[in-house]
């Protein structure tokens, strides 16, 4: 009964509003879980009219396509669908983001973007992606969708997309490496971002931090420098005399076998991170057979929708404000909440709803009955 | 301008109608002959297991890769790519030093996009990650390179690397393409000699077969099948490789004796390293015995092989795939 109500909700949503197809439909391959029942794979449509009938017929829970095209996107095996290219997706969710269960759904949702900016960032600056390359979506749920559209990217199979993933996740750089690189290589992309990120740790740092960082060997290090750079307490090992980087990094006190810049490259290099990489998941980006939300369909989760987003708009897109189907705006509805307390901020309205009934809007109601935590009162 | 003297002109070579007219010449038979005296060459170097990268014309290389389809020896076709490949290697590097505008020629006709100028080479990302992964070492990848708005750039040893990467693409598209009546059709006139170089090959291959001893070859994962496979067509294998193969084989039983024995087909093979290799991953030399690296690893290092293989996507382990199907009914 329950999700057949909500399943009503959605009906309405979809009656009156278009899903936005991707190009060469008739190419891909659909799937969704309906409201009772488990996933549905390998559907294909040929053109808008007949998936939008589709949709309003099923009424899906969640509707997905595939970011592959296909020569015969309807069958099931793999081998024979004959994959012709796909997409570059890239999905970044609160689920690789550290400390995010202790966060609010806002707060998560404000982190994500962050790491979408960043993102967005590295594939206009050092991919050359346009903005005419780069579809953006809100996922509907704890996220954003960024899906690449270009030639440059239709052919390239798992590994070569992995490689893209580890550049943008930063993954893989080594000292050992950095250390035989000319300085040139410091002038572009993620090196550039760490030489100049170098320079401003040491400007920025006093002694109790390389405390910290050194721990039990603080007072060798001292020692160290006392004997080799008369007694300065802060050396940059990674820069010579001209600027140059990472050429006399194997500063190492023989005597107590210590290699201070390295324990001191770690620290920087897991903090450069931190500010620098886009948490995307990685899986998504490498499986060149993967389904993807439906743009402009409902996440069943939570009843918003996953809404295209110009790239400049993203900062100030606000998902609780501007991802609730209007059909969900104009109603009111009494939901019983089932846990203690639930608050959140939605359509510019702050809701704090204790255990039990309330009449609210129906986007609260489709979206805290779609999340778990109230049951339709009818 | 390119000469006929540099070999690669892949309009040129999957034409069977060139191929015949080159094959057939009552005028010029030096390609004919020169061609067959290849193959010829490579087949007594496969016995003793030596390199023959010597440079053939237009008109011989694509003859000869017309034959090689013919004779249709799996071992003898990546043996005539891979001394081929690294003949271009040279040659297109010779280009990219002393000839630069025969170089960009190349590079058009071969449609790939680079940019060259003030001798700063530059080429699109996608090229590079496309062919960047036989191609073990820091320098290949990604993250250490100069990319700037969707162009990197490479240095003359990574293009020419990356270029014999895509050569050996192409030239296993067009072997692909080739059709074998059409081939026979060709060289019709020399059938027996053909016959005989097949067979002659046949022979030494035999001999050369490697031996898997007790170990049950049809229930290994598909990394490790790569690797012998690579092996088997005597391509040289990256360390992660090599390390991952020896302590697979070590853990389900094989003997050291054996596997030295499978590495005799690698180009480089050098008994002594080999053999200290195999012992210290084996933990004779080391008192560890090493075990293969996890999925994860081997995927980040462009080393899985797992593609649609219904079990690999269960699996972390290249050991758990075999033991899982070893343990299965079948
Ligand atoms: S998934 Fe594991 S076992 Fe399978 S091919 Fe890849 S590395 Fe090997």
């Amino acid at each position: 009964m329950e999700k057949l109500e909500l399943r009503d909700y959605f009906r309405d949503y979809y009656v009156k509003n278009p899903i936005k197809p991707p190009d060469l439909l008739f190419q891909r391959e659909i799937g969704y879980i309906p409201f009772n029942g488990s996933m549905v794979r390998h559907r294909m449509y040929n053109n808008n009219i007949e998936i939008e009938r589709f949709v309003k017929k099923i009424v899906p829970r969640h509707l997905y396509y595939s970011s592959a095209y296909y020569r015969h996107p309807e069958i099931t095996r793999m081998q024979e669908k004959e994959w012709l290219g796909a997409e570059l997706i890239f999905d970044l969710d609160a689920d690789h983001i550290e400390g995010a269960n202790k966060m609010t759904y806002a707060q998560i949702l404000d982190e994500v973007k962050k790491h979408t900016l960043r993102l967005i960032n590295v594939l206009m600056d050092d991919f050359g992606f346009t903005e005419d390359n780069i579809h953006l979506y809100f996922s509907g749920g704890r996220g954003y969708h960024v899906h690449i559209e270009s030639d440059a990217v239709y052919q390239l199979d798992s590994d070569a997309r992995r490689e893209i993933g580890d550049y943008i996740r930063i993954e893989g750089i080594n000292i050992d490496d950095l250390k035989n690189l000319d300085d040139d290589f410091f002038n572009y992309g993620i090196l550039k971002k760490l030489n100049n990120y170098i320079s401003e740790f040491y400007e920025n740092i006093d002694e109790n931090i390389i405390k910290s960082i050194l721990g039990r060997n603080y007072n060798n290090y001292i020692n160290y420098l006392q004997k080799y750079f008369n007694g300065k307490k802060i050396i940059d090992f990674f820069t010579d005399k001209s600027g140059n980087k990472f050429k006399i990094m194997d500063s190492f006190d023989a005597k107590n076998k210590i290699t201070y810049n390295r324990d001191i490259f770690k620290y920087i290099i897991e903090n450069f991170k931190k500010g620098n990489l886009a948490e995307i998941d990685e899986p998504v980006t490498t499986d060149i057979h993967r389904l993807i939300r439906f743009p402009l369909s409902l996440h069943g989760k939570t009843g918003l929708m996953v809404k295209p987003l110009k790239i400049d708009y993203l900062r100030d897109f606000n998902p609780l404000n501007e991802a609730i189907p209007d059909v969900f705006k104009e109603k009111e509805k009494i939901i019983n909440i089932k846990i203690n307390k639930f608050e959140i901020a939605m359509n510019n309205e702050h809701f704090i709803l204790g255990n039990g009934e309330h009449k609210v809007p129906l986007y609260v109601a489709v979206f805290t009955n779609a999340i778990g935590v109230s049951d339709f009162v009818t | 301008m390119i000469t006929d003297k540099f070999f690669v002109d892949y309009d040129y070579v999957s034409s069977p109608e060139n191929i015949n007219t080159a094959a057939n010449s009552l005028s010029d038979r030096k390609p004919m002959l020169l061609a067959l005296e290849y193959i010829k060459n490579i087949v007594k170097k496969y016995a003793d297991k030596n390199r023959y990268n010597q440079v053939l014309d237009l008109k011989s290389f694509g003859i000869a890769l017309w034959m090689i389809k013919l004779i249709n020896q799996r071992n003898l076709t990546s043996r005539f790519i891979i001394e081929q490949r690294d003949v271009f290697e040279n040659e297109i590097l010779r280009l990219i030093k002393n000839d630069t505008e025969s170089f960009i020629d190349y590079c058009h006709r071969a449609k790939i996009n680079v940019f060259v100028s003030n001798n700063i080479i530059k080429i699109p990302f996608n090229f590079f990650i496309t062919y960047n992964k036989k191609i073990s070492g820091f320098k290949y990848r990604l993250i250490y390179q100069k990319m700037e708005n969707g162009l990197i750039i490479v240095d003359e040893g990574q293009i020419a690397h990356l270029l014999r990467e895509n050569f050996v693409e192409k030239i296993n598209i067009i072997y692909n393409s080739i059709n074998s009546d059409q081939a026979a059709q060709i060289f019709k006139s020399y059938q027996s000699e053909i016959n005989l170089i097949r067979d002659e090959f046949i022979k030494i291959n035999a001999k050369n077969e490697m031996k898997l001893g007790d170990v049950d070859f049809t229930k290994f994962p598909p990394c490790i099948i790569e690797y012998l496979n690579e092996i088997r067509d005597n391509q040289n294998l990256p360390h992660l490789a090599r390390f991952t193969l020896v302590s697979f084989l070590h853990s389900i039983g094989m003997s050291n004796a054996d596997m030295i024995n499978i590495f005799r087909n690698v180009p480089d093979f050098n008994e002594k390293m080999t053999t200290y290799q195999v012992e210290h991953i084996t933990g004779i030399i080391s008192g560890t015995e090493y075990s293969p690296p996890k999925c994860v690893t081997l995927r980040s290092n462009h080393l899985c092989y797992m593609d649609d293989d219904p079990l690999c996507r269960k699996i972390n382990h290249p050991l758990e795939y075999y033991k899982k199907k070893k343990f299965r009914k079948s």
